[in-house]
């Protein structure tokens, strides 16, 4: 271990300020299985009792709305980076030969973190979260095929109900941290095994190398406190609010949005029309959006001319599409 | 008249009241509270700055042996002649 460390070397160049981005993703990890289990401790995950519980952590216990206000923020900055961090390796060409597995597993982590905050924003079962995994539930059901399992099996029934939150519990408290578990550690042995991805733009020159232990390490120290600190300033100032307790039978709340990391799916459905073509216009939304994400997932195995380390402008160009559509329609989103 | 006057008060008092009771209060609501968070919030970030300065130190001092280190390296090496 010790020799290991020592060998361990991390290019410096003028873009590795990027490197940061997946520990920092690491370090929030840890505040939110840290925060998670201590709310886990008080949360009762059922339907009649759920949203009270939660009024009772932030009412009732000591510190309880800073753990939970903590929790929140952390899992908000996290997809945030989490997203720098893919885009960052999408417009780097990070995912190139042999780096392929580091970017599906990564990809699968995104996926994963996303879902994560679906089912912790449902555990809370207020009025806005209840219309908020209606919608996404049912969006998920519009697909061709899959669609009607997936949203049965998301939902517990037919409709969304108090069987969809205990199976967005079981999701949110075992499942999904067992897989991101699996897949951080997939992740990380990846890294090790293939070494930092240096960029394109910086092949051929001289770059120099830092030994990881402990020059990287105490910059990764610096950087995690400063996070600390902008997530415990946020939690401390910006407590997230609770609604009202969801009744299944009540219309939505008016003017209900999704999470902002789910705004761009959610303007995008909104550009197709009713029908189109007499086929339901969701569901070709919905197919369409489905390949994009696949596309991405599967961008490594079409770029070829990066893997062999030519330069290649028309993914780049493709990247920045989709960074562009992701930002524009989450403002967009955001601000309608 | 006081009592048409009381009963409507209390018509009118009552959703205001319940208004009030839905809002929940995420911060402890007391002042003393509320200042003494702030105040360990800007202790917080004493502290950070504090542990961030030190570490800064740290790793020069760690980078400056590494160059003495290297240096020192390429002293050792022996010549051909």
């Amino acid at each position: 271990m010790r020799i290991f460390a020592r060998r361990k070397l991390v290019p410096v160049h003028g873009l590795d300020l990027w490197y940061y981005t997946g520990g920092i993703v690491l370090f929030l990890f840890g505040i939110q299985f840290l925060t998670g289990m201590a709310l886990a401790f008080y949360y009762v995950p059922y339907f009649a009792e759920a949203n009270k519980s939660v009024i009772d952590i932030v009412t009732k216990l000591n510190m309880g709305w800073f753990f939970r206000s903590l929790h929140h923020w952390a899992a908000q900055a996290a997809i945030l980076v989490m997203f720098v961090h893919v885009f960052a390796t999408l417009l780097l060409k990070s995912y190139r030969k042999p780096r392929e597995l580091l970017w599906v597993s990564g990809f699968c982590l995104l996926v994963i973190a996303i879902f994560f905050g679906l089912s912790g924003y449902f555990l809370l079962w207020d009025e806005r979260a209840f219309a908020a995994v209606r919608v996404a539930t049912g969006g998920a059901g519009n697909l061709p095929l899959l669609g009607g399992w997936i949203k049965a099996f998301l939902r517990g029934g037919i409709d969304v109900t108090g069987e969809t939150l205990t199976r967005f519990y079981a999701f949110h408290v075992t499942i999904l941290p067992l897989f991101t578990l699996a897949l951080v550690g997939f992740h990380l042995l990846l890294v090790q095994f293939h070494g930092m991805s240096i960029p394109l733009s910086q092949q051929g020159k001289d770059v120099r190398r830092v030994p990881f232990f402990p020059n990287i390490l105490y910059r990764d120290f610096m950087i995690w406190l400063i996070v600390l600190g902008i997530v415990v300033t946020l939690s401390t100032l910006l407590p997230p609010d609770i609604a009202k307790k969801a009744d299944p039978l009540a219309p939505p709340p008016e003017g209900v949005k999704p999470e902002w990391y789910f705004l761009f799916l959610f303007q995008t459905l909104k550009l197709f029309p009713g029908t189109l073509a007499g086929m339901n216009g969701e569901t070709i939304a919905i197919v369409f959006i489905s390949l994009a994400i696949l596309f991405l997932f599967l961008l490594p195995f079409f770029d070829r001319k990066s893997s062999l380390g030519e330069r290649n402008p028309l993914f780049t160009a493709i990247g920045v599409v989709y960074l562009l559509y992701f930002v524009v329609m989450t403002i967009v989103g955001y601000f309608t | 008249m006081k009592v048409v006057l009381s009963i409507l008060g209390l018509l009118f008092s009552a959703p205001a009241t319940m208004h009030a009771a839905e809002k929940i209060n995420l911060l402890p609501p007391s002042g003393y509270d509320r200042s003494a968070i702030y105040l360990n919030l800007a202790l917080f970030w004493l502290a950070i700055i504090v542990l961030i300065v030190l570490i800064r130190l740290k790793l020069r001092e760690t980078e400056r042996l590494q160059k003495i280190d290297s240096r020192a390296d390429d002293e050792n090496i022996p010549m051909l002649d």
